[in-house]
């Protein structure tokens, strides 16, 4: 009696850890591209390609997934288990310098990061002097760019200034909305989103304009981009020239079509409603430009990042085997 | 013929050097700085954190939530493990609350800290609430096992209520109070830092992992928890020490 | 006025130990208290310290005072040097420190334990810790000291040497005693007066005095042998 519950529940423990086991791959012709992106303007630039989950060749199943956080897709690159996937500029250049095997595909979004005011009267720089700004995260894209504009500017981030990153995201955005906090940088599309619930803020600064004062008019902030895992470019590159085809026509679909697209991010739930994504679009610098096209802007800019903070970008600039070549 | 404490002399650091040399040999294997740094890379970004100020700053900070999120635990601990000790009706009242702070997830207790916190606070609260059950517990049980027969000596000589707790009580429950502490100091010190990660206070142990992650340097990452390690094993040393003394006095 | 026990009434369930029992106490002698084990005996001494209360009766003669007590155990606070130990039962007693040192270190000559002041119990073997406890058991001011069964556990020639270190302490200050013990020859050596106790209820079914000074009490001595072989057989014949 005692030795048959054993059994029953020997095999009752590995039936449940077997079944957890994914069933076997799809079959030695077919291809499965895994596509991350992130709740936000590399979201919503994808939309029309997530709606209409177009063919990206014979046998090839394209599975999309779009992440929270920054930081999930890049554990989710660390583990391979994405192809392609969209990050923070920056971070695809750290991956690339610590040996990820990921290579820059192409800059989706450019500058959308905005200084909010809640009622401070902020018309230069010094202005900002013994102000405290909110930012979310120490080390993330708009903290980076936000503070390399500081010191661009002759104020110290340290001295002259105070940065709280206590709060989230979220929080943040909501703080700023009731008024507890006067100074906030913040990227699109959450500014459409906060300025909507409090008729009191306004944008006082577009960073990518102050970024084009100091740095010249044909370098923007390469800020998001587009990677590719190396050994599935190698091994599919119709695949990838496929997928870059259907994506820069969704681009350019979502900003000629404003509307409409807002009405694809609502459906799917990218994060906001219909009517703000519409307004939030044009502000979110959502281009697409090739990673070689790119790659003079993009030094640039992680040139900037490489003087406040190298860890950020991995210490040294990428090489030249950073930039996809089709 | 080897005297055997010799040979546990030179053991344990033949073991650390092995434990090394498996580490070096897998992080080469693997070939890999994000996801399994050398020790060498790793030690290297140690020497290079220990000289900053940053570094001894985020130290004391943690060693100062770990320290006071223990130390309250320890209080409230001793309080309501006596009264519970003494008292039925206490015991019954107190159950819950213990059952709580103990069976919750370390998960709940942090991200609920966060709601109700500054980031400072976060972790020394998440730290008491960790600890708190574990000194409950062992004060209660030495309560529980004071020797009857000289409780019995004391009542029949008439000893005073306050003598006898400090007397016979304390010194019997002290033992108890020792495991219980070593225990929870350790554990205090893992979710002090578990608890920084989230709650990111300026100055911390946890929000410079945090930091060295975001910037994918994993050896950074390594340098950091050894120094946790590091710290935790200072600490229960210090426990250890105590208990020596408090031990030699009796 | 001479310690008793009067009418005492004490059961514990259905188990009926004492029925409206009477005991006196004489001034100034060792009483002994022989019995089988469960007979009442140690129920008896906890009445008296007042660790126990009866059901119905009084204690006489005490005016709810402390009692000395020396248990089988010596009983020592492990965590506390031989001085320690004293000074926690004596402090009431003495709350003058240097009072109380000089009665301490007095006590302590008394049993040969003067040098070990400062040591722990660890320290100490089983016949120094109960000698100790034997000091303490004197060093307390107490109209009466009890006894349950203290040299039980010890060796033929340890029981002796401290049987005799617990006569050479009492004739100081002739303290009532109440001795509790199974042993015949412990009750033949220690007591003026021997009850012996019959099964529960308790009564005293018999009882004996013995007028010999305790030096000459020898095992061998012909007086003390018809008293052993009528305690014997009490004891190994009827138990009624």
């Amino acid at each position: 009696m005692k030795r048959k519950l054993i059994f029953t529940l020997t095999a009752l423990l590995v039936t449940i850890v077997l079944s957890g086991c994914t069933a076997l791959g799809p079959g030695k012709e077919d291809v499965t591209l895994r596509v991350a992106a992130l709740r936000g303007p590399t979201g919503v630039g994808m939309v029309k390609m997530l709606e209409e989950q177009p063919s990206l060749g014979k046998n090839v199943t394209t599975e999309y997934q779009v992440a929270e956080t920054p930081d999930i897709v890049t554990a989710r690159v660390l583990s391979q288990e994405i192809d392609i996937a969209a990050l923070p500029t920056n971070v695809a250049a750290n991956l690339y310098n610590k040996g990820a095997g990921y290579k820059l595909l192409a800059i989706n979004t450019w500058g959308n990061l905005y200084l909010i005011s809640n009622q401070v009267e902020i018309s230069s720089w010094d202005d900002l002097e013994g102000k405290t700004i909110n930012s979310i995260g120490l080390g993330a894209t708009p903290d980076l760019v936000f503070r390399s504009l500081l010191i661009a500017n002759g104020l110290d981030p340290k001295k002259d200034v105070t940065m709280d990153y206590s709060m989230a995201q979220v929080e943040l955005a909501g703080a700023l909305s009731a008024g507890r906090v006067a100074l906030a940088v913040l990227p699109e599309p959450l500014v459409t989103t906060t300025l909507t619930k409090n008729a009191s803020l306004k944008i006082v600064m577009s960073l990518e304009d102050e970024w084009k004062k100091i740095y010249g008019k044909n370098i923007a902030i390469a800020q998001g981009c587009l990677v590719v895992r190396e050994e599935f470019a190698n091994s599919h590159p119709e695949v990838v020239a496929s997928f870059l085809k259907e994506y820069q026509e969704s681009l350019a679909w979502i900003n000629n079509n404003l509307e409409q697209a807002g009405i694809l991010v609502e459906k799917h739930s990218l994060g906001m409603p219909a009517a703000v994504a519409a307004q939030a679009i044009p502000r979110s610098n959502i281009r697409y430009m090739a990673a070689l096209d790119a790659k003079s802007q993009v030094e640039a800019y992680l040139n900037v990042l490489l003087a406040l903070a190298p860890q950020a970008v991995g210490g040294k600039l990428p090489d030249e085997g950073f930039y996809y070549k089709r | 013929m080897k005297d055997s404490t010799t040979r546990d002399k030179y053991l344990r650091p033949a073991t650390l050097l092995i434990l090394l040399g498996v580490w070096h040999v897998a992080s080469a294997l693997v070939n890999s700085e994000i996801l399994l740094p050398s020790p060498a890379a790793t030690l290297k970004r140690l020497g290079e954190l220990v000289v900053t100020e940053t570094f001894w700053l985020a130290v004391m900070s943690t060693l100062r939530r770990g320290l006071t999120g223990f130390a309250l635990s320890l209080l409230v601990g001793l309080f309501c493990g006596l009264l519970a000790g003494f008292n039925q009706v206490a015991k019954v009242l107190m159950q819950p609350f213990v059952l709580l702070s103990r069976s919750t997830p370390l998960m709940s207790i942090i991200l609920l800290a966060l709601i109700w916190f500054r980031s400072d606070q976060v972790p020394v609260f998440v730290a008491f609430l960790v600890c708190f059950p574990v000194i409950f517990g062992n004060v209660f049980a030495g309560v529980k096992n004071v020797d009857n027969s000289l409780l019995e000596m004391a009542r029949v000589h008439r000893v005073g209520w306050w003598a006898t707790i400090t007397g016979v009580y304390l010194p019997s429950i002290a033992p108890y109070i020792l495991a219980g502490a070593s225990t929870a100091m350790g554990l205090g010190l893992k979710v002090v830092v578990a608890a920084e990660a989230l709650s990111q206070p300026k100055l911390a142990i946890g929000t410079r992992m945090q930091v060295e992650r975001m910037y994918l340097e994993t050896a950074g990452l390594f340098a950091w928890t050894i120094t946790a390690l590091f710290l935790s094993w200072l600490l229960e040393y210090g426990i250890r020490w105590v208990e020596k003394r408090v031990r030699g006095s009796g | 006025m001479t310690v008793a026990v009067q009418r005492l009434t004490k059961s514990f369930g259905t188990l009926s130990v004492f029925q409206d029992f009477n005991l006196e106490f004489p001034c100034n002698q060792i009483t002994c208290i022989l019995g089988p084990s469960g007979a009442g005996k140690t129920t008896l001494l906890n009445i008296l310290s007042g660790l126990l209360v009866p059901d119905s009766g009084q204690v006489l003669g005490l005016d709810g005072e402390a009692v000395s007590y020396l248990f089988q155990e010596p009983r020592l606070l492990p965590w506390k040097s031989v001085r320690g130990n004293f000074d926690f039962v004596l402090a009431t007693a003495y709350p003058d420190m240097e009072e109380r040192t000089a009665v301490v270190e007095a006590y302590l000559k008394l049993v040969e334990l003067a040098d070990f002041a400062e040591y722990y119990p660890a320290q100490l073997s089983g016949g120094m810790k109960q000698r100790v406890a034997i000091a303490r058991a004197f060093a307390y001011p107490s109209k009466i000291l009890l006894m349950d069964e203290p040299f039980k556990a010890l060796d033929m020639q340890l029981k002796y040497s401290l049987m005799a270190d617990f006569i050479e302490l009492w004739q100081e200050d002739k303290r009532t005693v109440v001795c509790v013990t199974h042993d015949p020859e412990e009750a033949l050596y220690l007591g003026d007066r021997i009850c012996v106790f019959s099964s529960l209820p308790a009564r005293v079914h018999k009882e004996f005095s013995i007028d010999l000074p305790r030096e000459s009490r020898k095992h061998h001595d012909q007086r003390l042998s018809d008293i052993r072989l009528k305690l014997l057989n009490l004891l190994l014949g009827e138990t009624s």
